[in-house]
């Protein structure tokens, strides 16, 4: 009987050391994450985002350099249209969470999110009245430079 | 030391003509055998190379418990960067050579033979992660310098063959009880039988080990994280309580390991199986994640098996087929509370996992010609191809839910075949003249053909006397997490070669009765050393062009492994046993005084310069125990981090000086039962390796946290044979 169960317990151990690693990549994780409701951008606010308005004259730059990165502009545009910006400082990161996947990012630590914070910084306070934003930032400004 | 039994004399191949006269029997019967060198038996003396060979009585008797405190307290000419207080290792070095975040790269660790090194971080483990139960441990082989002319990739500082009993010397079936105090406890129970299998004399020989650690509880300098730039709030360092940025204090949950591994060795005529499988899971405590988090672990998974046909086919020609399977995981997981870690996840406890797998099988055809059967000229030849898969993936999960939470990320997995092809050709014309010369050609997809020549030559030229003269390179195949991983800012190369080294050294060793003293010399190059290198801008203007990177980050630091660094080595080794047979003293120690100059001027990190150890074992006569001191010392070394940081002040581990004391015997009363009790002090409290989140010198932590090491430690075994 105890040669049975050492054998059954050498047995389970043995088959937990072949059961392999699964090393198949996740892919297309979704998120549900709040969304803002802030409907369509008005072409003013638009403008206003690439630093193309009176308000936003300061931001050019910013736009400018975060446009040259498809990771950026595709973060800043997913993030517009799910009217992330109307939220508050803390829900506009979880509603920009899906953006990031979408653009590839996968870490606080991506380069991108550099630009990213540079335009929020300046876009926000600047176009919050003409957008609807709500003005409050998410602190992402205070990121370090790696 | 390990005396050649007389019935091994007569198989050792290399050396039939000197085992012809009865006087040369008798001469030989002091000297010890190693088969790794050659792969062939032969008397180490006259080996190409510097070998040691710890037996089994010794393994016992100084309280060894891992391949690493063998060579530590016991070898010539090899030590460890030092055991921490969670007992693991951070490498292995010889000959004042180490490489820091070297796992056991640049050594090749044998069980049997069979090579263990896996292909994708390229580590051995010495440590109990090796899941080696030494008490099935015949004798444990060092072999020092380039050793890839037989044995291909990772050979460059030698060869460890770890070799184990015979049915004849583990007879009878074992128990074993052992503990280190407050701390760890191990069983094992192990069996040795002979028998006949349908006709022919066959042994098994079989052992399992469950070990379990639970502390020791220690401290860790606190490290002050600072403020969180998403929360803009203290950072996070556990998932419960206030948020305080502080890492650090002390270590009760995660420091454990628990490690169940099993060994098994099967013969029957010229037929040889050998099995092996262990699981090793401890605690993380120094990583950059929760600290103390009871949840964070490591878990190693490895199992092999190696079956070999030896046969002798004409008296002049053996052939030896072997076949081989291999199978290695590591799974490191651990949680991290801190926001910004989350930022992307929108989980409060995130759970990283860095998954790595190995899988490899191959076949090794070998053939001994022995030109005029007696062992004066042998011509071996062998072949050695090889399948490896490899592949890694980090993934990260809601540690509340176990829900993944993103996609993964380093993730790849690569399939190759590799061959090698060796000749060896070995002279012994007459009992004063041995020569040895050698090469291997290797074959790897990821780079052109490596070569890995060696000659050899040993001259006795007056009774008890050996002169050698070695020349030998080996190489290191760049593991696939170097050649393959893209993760973060780190890139993967366009190419990368393997890193060589060439070796020459002189010995001379003088036997006069129980006294054997040696002396080697050893020079040594090395070169393309595998080492990360930020890019400069222009070469990440030309890594987006090649399409490894999409766009150029302001102020970022891109990373790619090279072949960066070389080093020159060189220096000496002193050793001298000795002993008093009749009033059963011996004695010995070993010293090394190295210089390793690397070409960037800088100091060479985590290899102490100058280390060596000592001992004495007196057995006391009847049933009375024996008695044993040993010690093992380092000179301070650099933390592994301490030249690529601007560290306030530069962090070295101070001198070690690790004394271990052992009385092992029968329980006279009861046949069959042993015992074995000892302590370990430690001298220094810290050893070379940078520990925690702050890898890099911050206002607030401008020197670094060195890991631990507990100071005192005792342990108490028994074993009872039934």
């Amino acid at each position: 009987m105890r040669k049975a169960l050492a054998c059954v317990g050498l047995g389970l151990w043995l088959s937990s050391l072949g059961a392999c690693l699964d090393l198949e990549p996740t892919t297309g994780v979704e998120q549900q994450l709040p969304q803002g409701d802030g409907g369509a951008l008005s072409d003013e606010c638009l403008a206003c985002t690439r630093g193309d308005s009176a308000l936003a004259l300061d931001c050019a730059e910013a736009y400018g350099r975060c446009a040259e990165n498809e990771a950026c502009s595709s973060i800043v545009d997913c993030s517009l249209e799910r009217s992330c910006f109307n939220l508050s400082g803390s829900e506009q990161i979880n509603c920009s969470i899906p953006c990031g996947f979408e653009a590839g990012l996968t870490s606080l630590d991506d380069p991108a999110i550099q630009l990213v914070a540079a335009w929020s910084g300046c876009i926000i306070p600047a176009c919050s009245e003409v957008c609807g934003f709500s003005g409050e930032l998410p602190g992402a400004q205070d990121l370090p430079a790696n | 030391m390990k005396r050649l039994p007389l019935s091994l004399l007569v198989g050792v191949v290399a050396w039939p003509a000197l085992a012809s006269a009865q006087e040369d029997l008798e001469g030989l019967l002091d000297q010890t055998v190693v088969t790794a060198a050659s792969k062939s038996a032969e008397v180490s003396a006259t080996a190409p190379g510097t070998s040691t060979v710890i037996p089994a009585q010794d393994l016992r008797r100084f309280g060894i418990h891992t391949v690493a405190e063998a060579v530590d307290f016991l070898s010539f000419g090899a030590a460890t960067s030092g055991r921490d207080v969670t007992g693991q290792l951070g490498g292995l070095g010889a000959r004042g050579v180490q490489v820091a975040g070297d796992e056991g790269n640049h050594f090749l660790l044998l069980v049997n033979g069979h090579s263990v090194n896996e292909p994708l971080a390229g580590s051995a483990r010495f440590d109990r992660s090796a899941g080696i139960p030494l008490e099935m441990v015949d004798r444990i082989e060092v072999i020092l310098g380039p050793g890839s002319v037989l044995y291909g990739s990772n050979a460059m500082l030698g060869v460890i063959n770890v070799v184990t009993k015979r049915a004849k010397d583990f007879k009878g079936t074992r128990l074993l009880v052992e503990s280190e105090l407050l701390t760890s406890v191990r069983a094992m129970t192990g069996a040795g039988y002979e028998f006949d299998l349908f006709g022919e004399p066959a042994e098994i020989t079989a052992s399992l080990e469950y070990y379990q650690r639970f502390g020791p509880s220690f401290d860790l300098d606190r490290q002050n994280l600072g403020i969180d730039p998403i929360s803009a709030a203290p950072t996070r360092t556990s998932p419960d309580g206030p948020a305080t940025g502080i890492w650090g204090g002390r270590v009760d949950d995660d420091s454990f390991v628990e490690a169940p591994a099993g060994l098994l060795r099967f013969k029957r005529g010229d037929l040889q199986v050998t099995f092996q499988a262990s699981t090793y899971r401890s605690g993380v405590p120094y990583g950059n994640a929760d600290f103390d988090d009871p949840d964070s672990d490591h878990l190693l998974r490895q199992a092999w098996i190696d079956v070999s046909y030896q046969k002798l086919v004409t008296p002049a020609v053996e052939l030896t087929l072997r076949g081989y399977g291999d199978t290695h995981d590591s799974a490191l997981g651990v949680d991290v509370s801190r926001e910004s870690a989350c930022f992307f996840l929108n989980a409060e406890t995130c759970r990283v996992t860095f998954l790595g797998a190995s899988r490899w099988a191959g076949a090794e055809l070998r053939g001994a010609f022995d030109w005029f059967e007696d062992g004066t000229a042998v011509t071996l030849v062998g072949f050695d191809g090889q399948y490896r898969y490899a592949g890694t993936k980090s993934d990260t999960e809601d540690a509340a839910t176990g829900e993944i939470v993103t996609d993964s990320t380093g993730a790849f997995t690569v399939e190759d075949f590799v061959f090698g092809a060796y000749a060896q050709q070995t002279f012994t014309p007459n009992r004063w003249l041995g020569l040895n010369a050698g090469a291997r050609i290797d074959h790897d997809p990821r780079f052109p053909l490596v070569v890995s020549p060696r000659a050899a030559a040993s001259v006795v030229p007056w009774e008890g006397g050996t002169l050698k003269f070695t020349y030998a390179e080996a190489y290191r195949a760049p593991s696939y997490t170097e050649s393959e991983l893209t993760a973060g800012l780190r890139l993967a190369p366009l190419s990368l070669d393997p890193e060589r080294v060439r070796s020459f050294e002189a010995s001379v060793e003088q036997r006069v009765g129980a006294h054997h003293v040696r002396t080697a010399l050893f020079a040594s190059r090395w070169r393309k050393l595998v080492n990360l290198h930020s890019l400069s801008d222009a070469e990440k203007q030309r890594a987006v062009a090649e399409g490894r990177l999409s766009f150029i980050a302001p102020q970022t630091d891109y990373q790619e492994f090279r072949n960066l660094d070389g080093i020159d080595n060189y220096g000496v080794s002193l050793g001298y046993e000795g002993g008093l047979s009749m009033a059963g003293l011996s004695w010995g120690a070993n010293l090394t005084s190295a210089i390793a100059e690397p070409d960037s001027g800088e100091e060479l990190p985590v290899a102490p310069h100058y280390f060596g150890n000592a001992r004495v074992a007196y057995d006391l006569p009847k049933d009375l125990p024996t008695l044993t001191v040993a010690g093992f010392w380092a000179s301070r070394r650099l933390a592994d981090r301490g030249a690529d940081q601007s560290w306030a002040e530069r962090p070295y581990a101070p001198t070690q000086l690790e004394l271990k004391a052992t009385i092992s015997g029968e329980v006279p009363p009861l046949r069959g039962l042993s015992y074995r009790v000892g302590a370990d002090y430690s001298l220094a409290d810290r050893v070379p390796f940078v520990i925690g989140p702050t890898q890099t010198p911050t206002a607030d932590q401008p020197t670094p946290s060195l890991a631990p090491t507990d100071r005192f430690r005792a342990f108490v075994g028994l074993e009872y044979q039934l």
